[in-house]
């Protein structure tokens, strides 16, 4: 691991989803520092706020696709025209209840999405996406 | 003719008998000369035939015929009273013009018999080829005439070498000469007797067309003789009927002449000058002697544009008129007489037997073709009636369009089709413009043009019209070009119109009907979409929630209702998962097709399955050779395969290793897939086909869900494919999979 602790941000709606992935993160990761925005706009805002202290900046952002305001495929688009520096070494994990291959081919046509996984998270899932990430 | 039968000859002499009886009041005797024109020949058998059958005696005249030659002109002969009667060319109405007192009697010859004769190795077929050229013509025998051919062509006659006439034809075969003034009756046949092949040029191709044999007489005589000049003229016309229909009589009586035979001159050459003559003399057609006065100006005025004739004369003295002379109300009374007889006459001759005959047997003929004719106007009319009950039947609408003339025919139906009275609609084209869609024309437009410049083998659309009620209705039209000219262009097109406004509207409501169905399927979709995904999210929570959940601390009586609340929970999660195949399944069949080959594609499906093949050890076979590969979803191949193989080896028997062939054929529109094994079989007395609905499953304790073949069947319909299955319990199963070929060319 480059980093000795995960800084992961959540981008959900659902309370209920945001809540357990900070309980399971928390609970096979060491000491992550997550955060949790509930759609695409907070999250951009989020990173804007950061642009300048790129330590900042999480490593990793867990999207899910059905937000109000702003959805995933929208904050994709929004986050590819940024070009800030440090944001091309942020990963961004689809996270998302669909299992549409639809959903699944679109995700892999983004250059910035590292990887796909359905809800909910578990130990093994929590695993591979660090693994993809590191 | 009346000689001809001897039924007719007793009526001939009574009526001849009134003739002379009523014409003697006045005849007196005569004896007169007539100066032919030429030697004796079949040119003037007219003369001959009324002397040999007595004409001339009949009218009490007696008859000297005296032959022509260079030293004899006809015209000088009369003028110096040494012939009475004389016959040359339409060149006698310039010794007319010129003042030389002298009267026409009738022209023999209706077109002059003048040519210019030449041999066909001399290459002379046109007036021009003559520039240069020696031409042996005598003035007195055509020339003046023949000039006119050359002036009318813009060429001046002194361009020719005019050589004086040798009258011998040997001249032109010993190249003295290379064209001869000539008679076609006459000279033409002797060249060719000759051994020679004659080429000639005919005045009447260039625009002149004289006269050509023409009875001439003095003034003088005509005034102070008129009787003797109508009885002379009234015998020679009918000696000449008579010479024409008798040819060969008269052709035997020529030779018979003096110096014919001594001419070296045969019957057959008579034969067929008399052939040649009857071109000229035309008389079947026109009475002979027959004289027009415009034609005799016609003639004039060539002769004055050629300069022989300075002032156009008045034409009153030189056309004879026999009736005019001869007015005595007597003898009018003797014509009135004849005209009666005449009558009578023919109304007894009717009545004659051979004619009756005759008659008889006309009308018999007439009458079986009036039959015949009567039969074939029914056939056709029954064959017109069939078509156009037909083309009413089928509210067929008719249309002809003649481009060349730009006449455009509708039929009675084609208005009738928009609620119009045919005599409401004119028959043109811009009817049809002015009734067509305008949303219609410009496309319409170009097809009519290419199908007209021949680009397009038919012409056929689908136009909206305007009814009369203002209504658009629905039209086919099509055609075909009936005939193009040369470069391909159409010149004629005929075509129908049929009414399709039902069949169109039906057409109209379905496409709507089905976008509606689409409409509804994808709002379907969606819906499922989000009813599964949104679902799928609070479910998956639940999972992870229990997960996190401490069982230690719960009293026994909670603890069992929390291990129901996760069985619930996954049996909840799974029929979503279930439910989202089978949609994802569905969303898979929008993917393109391609060529597929069995064996890489089961070679992929197999690796998949690797593990659970290695484990339960089974044997896969495989024969593609029948149907190698097919164009189809690369996806809905590989579920299939998979299905059906997973299937194989789950539902094996339990004491024996899963073997299982994979097989292609042919067939038709289709190419089948087997998929056989040595499995459990299925009970298909019991379960049917119901092997194939969701949720279906015949085997206990297997982790089967009862919703692969579901779904496989459902993507094989989707694409327009069949699946099947036979089985025998403990023996195994065979499924047969229809998968439809796709054309190439079909995307």
């Amino acid at each position: 691991m480059s980093k000795p602790a995960h800084h992961i941000l959540l981008v959900d709606d659902d309370d209920v989803t945001n809540f357990l992935s900070r309980e399971m993160l928390k609970i096979y990761l060491p000491s992550p520092q997550i955060d949790t925005v509930l759609n695409g706009q907070e999250a951009i805002d989020f990173l804007h706020a950061r642009a300048d202290q790129p330590e900042l900046l999480p490593d990793i952002i867990l999207l899910d696709i059905n937000m109000p305001v702003m959805d995933g495929w929208e904050f994709l688009a929004e986050f590819e025209k940024l070009k800030r520096p440090g944001f091309e070494k942020i990963h961004i994990i689809m996270f998302t209840s669909s299992v549409y291959y639809e959903d699944i081919d679109k995700a892999k046509t983004y250059a910035i999405v590292t990887d796909i996984f359905s809800k909910p998270l578990d130990e093994s899932k929590i695993n591979d996406i660090i693994s993809r990430c590191s | 003719m009346f000689e001809g039968h001897p039924t007719h000859c007793k009526h001939c002499i009574i009526f001849l008998l009134i003739l002379i009886s009523v014409s003697q009041l006045f005849a007196a005797d005569d004896s007169v000369r007539v100066q032919l024109k030429w030697w004796h020949q079949f040119q003037f058998a007219g003369y001959y035939a009324a002397e040999k059958k007595g004409y001339y005696q009949e009218q009490g005249i007696k008859v000297k015929l005296m032959p022509g030659d260079p030293m004899h002109a006809p015209v000088p002969q009369v003028l110096n009273n040494e012939a009475d009667f004389g016959i040359t060319g339409s060149d006698l109405v310039v010794e007319y013009a010129n003042g030389k007192p002298l009267v026409a009697l009738g022209a023999i010859f209706q077109h002059s018999p003048y040519t210019i004769l030449s041999l066909k190795n001399k290459n002379i077929y046109v007036p021009s080829d003559l520039i240069g050229k020696r031409l042996m013509a005598s003035p007195d025998q055509g020339w003046t005439e023949l000039k006119a051919v050359f002036l009318r062509e813009g060429i001046a006659p002194d361009s020719l070498k005019i050589l004086s006439h040798s009258w011998r034809n040997t001249d032109l075969i010993e190249d003295k000469a290379d064209a001869i003034t000539a008679y076609i009756s006459v000279e033409v046949n002797q060249l060719r007797k000759m051994g020679v092949d004659p080429s000639y040029i005919l005045p009447i191709n260039y625009g002149i067309d004289f006269y050509g044999d023409v009875l001439f007489t003095q003034k003088k005589l005509a005034e102070s003789e008129p009787l003797l000049v109508q009885k002379f003229t009234t015998a020679s016309f009918k000696g000449w009927a008579y010479a024409m229909s008798h040819t060969s009589e008269m052709a035997d009586y020529i030779l018979s002449l003096p110096g014919v035979k001594e001419r070296g001159v045969t019957k057959d050459d008579l034969l067929v000058e008399a052939e040649a003559m009857r071109k000229l003399i035309l008389p079947d057609l026109v009475e002979i002697g027959h004289m027009n006065e415009g034609r005799w100006r016609h003639i004039i005025e060539i002769h004055s544009r050629l300069g022989l004739i300075r002032d156009i004369p008045d034409l009153t003295g030189f056309l004879y008129d026999g009736t005019q002379k001869v007015s005595s109300k007597f003898f009018k009374n003797a014509v009135y007489i004849s005209i009666i007889v005449l009558s009578l006459l023919l109304i007894s001759v009717l009545y004659g037997f051979s004619l009756r005959k005759a008659v008889k047997k006309r009308t018999e003929e007439l009458e079986a073709e009036i039959i015949e004719r009567a039969h074939a106007q029914q056939l056709l009319r029954i064959s017109e009636q069939r078509l156009e009950m037909a083309t009413v039947a089928a509210g067929l609408g008719i249309w002809d369009w003649d481009i060349t003339n730009n006449e455009v025919y509708f039929n009675d139906q084609w208005k009738m089709m928009l609620g119009y009275e045919p005599d409401e609609l004119a028959n043109s084209f811009s009817t049809f413009e002015q009734l067509l869609h305008p949303n219609e024309k410009a496309g319409l437009m170009q097809l009519l043009n290419d199908h007209l410049e021949g680009k397009s083998e038919i012409y056929q659309a689908m136009i909206r019209m305007r009814t009369k009620d203002r209504r658009w209705k629905w039209v086919l039209t099509m055609s075909k070009a009936s005939k193009r000219d040369e470069t391909g262009r159409a010149i004629r097109l005929s075509g129908i119109h049929l009414d399709i406004d039902n069949i169109k509207q039906k057409e109209i409501e379905l496409r709507q009907l089905s976008q509606e169905l689409m409409h509804s399927n994808r709002e379907l979709q969606q819906f499922a979409y989000i009813t599964s995904h949104n679902l799928r999210a609070p479910v998956a929570n639940l999972i992870s929630l229990l997960s996190l959940f401490d069982k230690e601390h719960l009293s026994e009586r909670n603890h069992v209702f929390l291990e129901k609340m996760e069985m619930s929970v996954e049996r909840l999660h799974a029929t979503l998962n279930d439910l989202n195949e089978i949609l994802s399944s569905r969303a898979n069949m929008a993917e393109k097709d391609q060529v597929l080959y069995f064996d890489q594609e089961l070679k992929k499906v197999l690796e998949l399955i690797s593990e659970e093949i290695r484990i339960k050890e089974a044997v896969i076979h495989a024969d593609f050779s029948r149907a190698p590969s097919i164009l189809f979803s690369r996806k809905v191949l590989h579920s299939i395969l998979l299905n059906l193989l997973t299937n194989a080896i789950k539902y094996r028997k339990p004491d024996q290793a899963p073997e299982i062939t994979v097989s292609t054929e042919e067939d038709g529109e289709f190419v089948i897939l087997y998929v056989k094994d040595n499995g459990m079989g299925i009970d298909l007395e019991k379960y049917g086909n119901k092997i194939f609905g969701l949720y279906q499953r015949f085997h206990d304790n297997k982790d089967g869900k009862g919703l692969g073949l579901y779904i496989i069947k459902n993507q094989i319909e989707a694409l327009e494919g069949k699946i099947a299955v036979e089985s025998i319990v403990n023996k195994g199963s065979m499924f047969h999979v229809f998968l439809k070929k796709k054309k190439l060319s079909y995307e």
